[in-house]
């Protein structure tokens, strides 16, 4: 009786401290070794017309997290990075999806000899509201950027609510063009990651966001997966922003990026055991 | 010594010697009055129950009034079936532990929650005993859909027999027989 008092009386208070290093739940664990996730945003469907389930996969991100939970990745690949499509031949990555999520799966798995547990798939506007749902995350705009709809114009540090589509879109105004993008989408990522520990770490919380998930793309997880995937968040001490390798190119008259003869052993590092290989 | 002084102290005195009186009989004393046991009632919460859609529809991911777009009415039949499960679940998972031999070892979870034994006994044997039974439960349940119930959480309201109250969240989703449970903690959740 007084144990369970000082449960329900000490809990909140560790909260509000920010003392408390492990969330007060039980939960069945996730059984995989490593956890991968393929993160994809569409340029069909809102504000276009099309299906983002038949479209290209501009934004393309594969999550990694580590068998202890502690660590994850974020391998950020550059939507034009040239690589063997599954069932295609070689051309952009983001063609994957031409052919359903199913295909990007079949074409990671295939490049890095690897199994991608679930997929998430959304629009631009379903990641602009996905965001603005979660209350906005706070990230470092190093320069104003303008295509997406929702302006940026100040400079420094600043919460992003539906412009993180604007953040997340832009390339013409920024240095490092795609690969500067796609690394912007992983620092996205990564703050709505910070958010949900300092504000969101509890069951409420937790459930909150993945309803926001769950309500703003399509994934073909099941519940149980998602939920398991949401408090496993909640363990997760550093997240890593990892952009995969490569230059800019051509291949015939198209602009392409070609991955660097390390970049497939980062990748395959990172998803042994979540982390870059210098961590 | 001390004989010798008895002696003494008998010679110094003239009065008759008392008679022995009667070996003193205790009073009856009352039958010790064990503590009442409280009767132990099955336990029957009170299901309380809210909807939160989780579907893509409205949201701007699929074209607005595509068939993607539009939302499904809520399967009340599968909803219905999904609470009823997670009422019996949390009513004889409670029972259990109210009724448990107080020696007992056995874990009243019939699942793997995890090792974390201050955690896990605030969400289960924490809860009541035989001696503080349960009197009243309330669940109050949110249930997230899509077309079919996708998961819920529910707060389960624990008033025990000496009045003390405690809420514990449990989270649930559907299972091939009987829900699952999915994840759990102490308190109301936030």
């Amino acid at each position: 009786m007084i144990r369970r008092a000082l449960v329900a009386f000490l809990a909140p208070l560790l909260v509000a401290a920010g003392l408390q290093a492990a969330p007060q739940l039980l939960y069945q664990p996730v059984e995989d070794d490593v956890i991968t996730v393929l993160l994809l945003g569409a340029d069909q469907g809102p504000p276009r017309g099309g299906s983002p389930l038949d479209a290209r996969a501009d934004a393309f991100h594969l999550l990694v997290v580590s068998p202890d939970r502690k660590h994850a990745s974020f391998l950020n690949f550059p939507r034009d990075s040239w690589v063997p499509v599954a069932g295609v031949g070689t051309t952009k990555i983001n063609a994957c999806l031409v052919g359903g999520p199913e295909r990007c799966v079949a074409t990671v798995e295939n490049l890095f000899d690897t199994k991608v547990d679930a997929w998430f798939v959304t629009s631009m506007h379903g990641m602009a509201d996905a965001f603005a749902d979660f209350g906005g995350v706070e990230v470092d705009v190093e320069t104003p950027v303008y295509d997406g709809g929702a302006d940026i114009t100040e400079t420094g540090p600043q919460v992003l609510r539906g412009e993180a589509l604007t953040f997340a879109r832009d390339r013409k105004n920024r240095s490092g063009g795609d690969f500067r993008r796609t690394e912007a989408q992983g620092e996205l990522l990564i703050a709505a990651h910070h958010k949900l520990l300092a504000e969101r770490r509890s069951v409420a919380g937790t459930l909150e966001a993945v309803r926001i998930l769950r309500s703003h793309s399509v994934t073909n997880a099941t519940p149980a997966q998602l939920l398991r995937y949401g408090f496993t968040a909640l363990e997760v001490e550093t997240v890593h922003n990892v952009n995969v390798p490569g230059y800019a190119s051509t291949a015939g008259a198209a602009s392409v990026v070609r991955l660097t003869d390390d970049a497939f052993p980062l990748v395959r590092d990172v998803l042994q055991d979540g982390k870059p290989p210098q961590d | 010594m001390l004989a010798a002084a008895t002696l003494l102290l008998g010679g110094c005195t003239d009065e008759p010697e008392p008679e022995p009186s009667p070996t003193p009989t205790a009073a009856p004393s009352p039958s010790p009055t064990p503590s009442p046991t409280p009767e132990i009632e099955p336990v029957d919460g009170q299901l309380e129950v809210e909807l939160t859609s989780v579907s893509v529809a409205g949201n701007r991911v699929f074209v607005e009034g595509s068939d993607r777009d539009r939302a499904a009415d809520p399967d009340a039949a599968a909803i219905d079936a999904f609470t009823a499960g997670i009422k019996t679940f949390l009513d004889g998972y409670l029972d259990r532990i109210q009724s448990r031999q107080p020696d007992a070892t056995e874990p009243v979870l019939p699942f793997d929650l995890g090792d974390d034994t201050v955690l896990l006994a605030a969400i289960s044997t924490d809860l009541a005993s035989p001696s503080d039974p349960i009197r009243n439960v309330v669940y109050d349940t949110t249930v997230y859909v899509d077309q079919a119930p996708e998961w819920a959480s529910v707060v389960a309201s624990i008033t025990t027999d000496d009045g003390t109250s405690t809420q514990v969240t449990y989270v649930f989703v559907p299972g091939e027989a009987e829900p699952e449970l999915i994840a759990a903690a102490p308190g109301g959740g936030g």
